[in-house]
């Protein structure tokens, strides 16, 4: 008896355990879409992908928060982010290794970080889903603010994923003074909250609000399964601030136990393929390789009206908001 | 080796794997207390931890209520289908909490009137309700077959049914209402899947996001303390009111029954049939409606292949070690060591009360250290959540099995000569093959379910079913993952229903 449970415990304790011809990442984007991606890396090199994903139950930040605290000792090779803000959090905090990708090469600049360690690929954008019957529909993020669409609209919480970020964005781009006195608006013009971008879509697909500002990949999922919804990119005039991007992120940890396999998978995840790949898949994400086929409903980058911030300064400014975001939800 | 010493060895173990990571995280968290105040201060906690609050009052209350109310309908009474109404009844609580929410949702969809009832307290406590109904009813049960029969026959010359259940039949069982009550209110206050599928805000989970999403450990660490002084209110409650006032076990050849008449049984199976098939079948029917076709659950399956591979593996080699320490454990506290037996006893009640995310959490705050990563990288980091939350069960249930051996074997064993090990290898392990084999398959149930532990510390690559179905909800489409909670309840059910047919074989045998 004690013999098979000896076995049992030493079982235990060789799975999980380092191996060499393996890959550990960590990833933020939904397993759903990330999952496939990382099988066929597998099946291209033959190198075994042990990976960790979020849930939305951790609001998708949980293996990010992992990394900070297994800074001393790293277990991931790669973070997987499904934004760049927190790849810029990771920099900060001295986690990431750099790495010049041979398929960085054709994605603009915008997208990634100056010193190598974070690059972009596969996008969505911040769009507005609005309800086919809504009378009034929102052009601009400041019509949150306006008036004639009072207890209209609906926003997923600005404590969490990319509505924080889009929040810190437009701190950025408006500037503090502006952005509170919007964000002071919004709060008199009944904005209703909820708990995620997908719940906000669904707000909107059942007619309880007009619209919401979601990630496209919520809007389209929407707009696929028949609901009566339609999508709108904001602030695409002359002289508005244009759409906010989110492109996921991928990047190398400092101290990688597997850094040459990490940085086949660096290069994978860069790849065209990889790009076109998260294109044809339900999250509909938008290559950022010019060339590279786009979801058939978005429009690509190219033709977009694209909001103009530094992601390392959207990153400081996030931090830095937390605690008026707390308050202003509080109120 | 004197059993003293092997006592206070596997004390030691028990210590050191799950009662230390706690006792660090309460000792880390002394002198943060400002940090907790600030933390209750915010709106948001403040409502979560009132909404948990009423929320396991209520659905403690309701359950312990209408359980004993269907305990004593299937253990005292003459009514048909007893066994088919407990079975519907048990399968909640062999599966991940969160199905049920899930099964709710698919049916009544996530806009409309009942769906607004849904998502908030009535959802939850329903969800909830139905998941811990089986604690109460498995209590009253095991608790009327050691009622002496004739206690109640004594009364019944000379009052009437209505008289015996109250005067004498319910102060009997009177422990296991209140033993239920509080099991039910601190699992249903450390619970949290269930309202983060519904959407409702409770502690818990303010708790977890706390860790999980801001990685504030001393905040996570402070959400716990409220957690963790409930959990041992509930060890105060059970071990200086509950025990003295539980009798010996003691089974008895039969159970007074009182008869009804046919048509009160008629009218009474069918209202229980009604409800078990309102609460568990149509959330059932609804991920079943969602699936649409056999391709769909194929899919599924090939998908899930690996995580329910790991399931299947963790559940079994766990369950294998934790029945062997169970056995250990209950022989300990059956043999009344000074304190050592004590001690392991209050330990392992504690860590079982201990909500899992406060376990998980300081699980990771003790192992996660570059000298001893060992654990926290493999499947030991597992493991070990599994060891500490549930060893208590099989404990309890080899307790109450060597507390009905006839003490005078031990004795003859012992004017023979016999050392305790001896005695623990020829009699007691003998007299217990049957028991161990429902703890081996108590734990792999509860550790195949498990998905809160599990979800916190598990190393890259082996995530279980359980929490693929959790990661799966963001954006996953909705008949697969009505699919993958069906696989869960077959790989559930089927090896629940084999071990079932098989103890009954060797019983006819």
């Amino acid at each position: 008896m004690s013999r098979i449970i000896l076995i049992c415990l030493l079982s235990f304790l060789t799975l999980g355990a380092s191996q060499n011809g393996s890959v550990t990442v960590y990833v933020s984007q939904d397993q759903v879409f990330s999952e496939p991606i990382l099988k066929d890396f597998e099946k291209k090199t033959g190198i075994k992908v042990k990976a960790l994903y979020d849930s939305e139950e951790s609001k998708s930040t949980g293996v990010m928060n992992r990394l900070l605290a297994e800074k001393r000792n790293p277990q991931a090779d790669i973070y997987w982010a499904n934004e760049p803000i927190r790849a810029e959090i990771l920099r900060n905090r001295g986690i990431l290794a750099p790495y010049k990708s041979p398929n960085a090469k054709g994605i603009d600049k915008v997208f990634k970080s100056s010193d190598n360690t974070w690059c972009g690929f596969s996008a969505r954008v911040r769009l507005f889903i609005v309800h086919k019957d809504a009378i009034m529909k929102p052009y601009s993020v400041m019509d949150y603010a306006n008036s004639a669409l009072e207890g209209k609209g609906v926003i997923a919480n600005p404590l969490f994923g990319t509505s924080t970020s889009h929040i810190s964005a437009l701190f950025t781009y408006l500037g503090e003074k502006t952005a509170k006195a919007f964000m002071k608006k919004m709060k008199i013009n009944n904005i209703a909250i909820s708990t995620s971008n997908g719940e906000s879509a669904d707000f909107v697909a059942s007619g309880k609000y007009d619209f919401a500002l979601v990630d496209s990949d919520d809007a389209i999922s929407r707009l696929r399964s028949g609901k009566p919804v339609e999508f709108i990119y904001p602030d695409q005039k002359d002289r508005q601030m244009g759409v906010f991007v989110v492109p996921n992120a991928v990047m190398l940890i400092k101290g990688a136990k597997h850094s040459t396999n990490a940085k086949k998978l660096f290069d994978y995840l860069l790849s065209r393929d990889t790009e076109a790949k998260l294109a044809k898949a339900d999250c509909a994400q938008i290559p950022l390789h010019k060339g590279v086929e786009g979801p058939k409903e978005l429009k690509s980058i190219s033709d977009l009206r694209v909001m103009q911030v530094d992601y390392a300064q959207v990153a400081k400014e996030m931090v830095k908001i937390q605690p008026y975001l707390k308050d202003w939800l509080a109120k | 080796m004197s059993q003293k010493l092997f006592s206070w060895i596997v004390f030691t173990i028990i210590f050191f794997i799950g009662v230390s990571p706690v006792a660090v995280m309460v000792i880390e968290a002394i002198g943060k207390e400002d940090i907790l105040i600030q933390l209750l201060h915010s709106k948001e906690s403040l409502d979560s931890f009132f909404n948990s609050l009423i929320l396991s009052v209520f659905v403690s209350f309701m359950t312990t209520l209408i359980g004993t109310l269907v305990g004593l309908i299937l253990g005292k009474t003459n009514i048909s289908l007893k066994k088919a109404i407990l079975f519907l009844i048990l399968i909640p609580l062999l599966l991940p909490p969160y199905i049920l929410a899930l099964g709710w949702v698919d049916m009544l969809g996530v806009v409309g009137f009942f769906s607004e009832l849904l998502f908030g307290f009535l959802g939850v406590s329903l969800v909830l309700f139905t998941l811990y109904l089986p604690i109460p009813v498995l209590f009253v049960l095991f608790y009327l077959k050691h009622i002496n029969p004739h206690l109640e026959e004594a009364a019944y010359i000379y009052c009437d049914k209505k008289y015996v259940l109250s005067r004498v039949t319910i102060p009997l069982i009177l422990p296991s209402i209140i033993l239920s009550f509080l099991l039910v209110f601190i699992l249903s206050f450390g619970e949290y899947s269930v309202a983060n599928v519904l959407r409702y805000s409770v502690f818990p989970l303010e708790s977890f996001v706390q860790f999980s999403a801001f990685y504030n450990f001393d905040g996570a660490i402070m959400m716990a303390m409220p957690m963790l002084l409930i959990a041992l209110f509930v060890l105060f409650v059970e071990q200086f009111y509950l025990e003295k006032r539980i009798f010996k076990y003691r089974s008895f050849d039969y159970i007074h029954i009182f008869k009804l008449e046919n048509n009160q049984k008629i009218y009474i199976v069918a209202i229980m049939i009604f409800c078990a098939f309102f609460m568990v079948v149509v959330p059932f029917w609804g991920l079943f409606s969602k699936i649409g076709s056999v391709d769909i659950f194929l899919i599924a399956f090939v998908k899930c292949l690996d995580p329910l591979l790991h399931s299947l593996l963790f559940a079994s080699v766990s369950a294998t070690i934790l029945t062997f320490f169970a056995f250990i454990a209950a022989y300990i506290v059956y043999s009344k060591v000074f304190l050592v037996s004590k001690l392991i006893d209050m330990s392992l009640i504690f860590l079982f009360i201990v909500p899992s995310t406060v376990l998980g959490i300081a699980l990771i705050l003790f192992w996660n250290r570059p000298w001893i990563d060992f654990v926290y990288t493999s499947v030991l980091i597992v493991f070990f959540g599994y060891f500490a939350k549930y060893l208590f069960l099989g404990s309890k249930l080899i307790q109450h099995r060597l507390t009905q051996m006839p003490y005078s074997m031990v004795e003859a064993a012992m004017i023979f000569g016999a050392d305790w090990k001896k005695i623990l290898k020829y009699i007691f392990l003998p007299a217990s093959y049957k028991v161990l084999g429902v703890v081996f398959i108590v734990f792999y149930i509860f550790i195949l379910r498990e998905n809160t532990i599990t979800m916190l510390v598990y190393p890259p690559g082996y995530e279980t079913l359980p929490v693929y179905i959790v990661t799966q909800m963001a954006n996953g489409k909705e008949e697969i993952i009505a699919a993958l909670c069906i696989i869960m309840t077959l790989s559930a059910l089927i090896p629940f229903l084999l071990a079932m047919m098989l103890f009954r074989k060797k019983e006819r045998a």
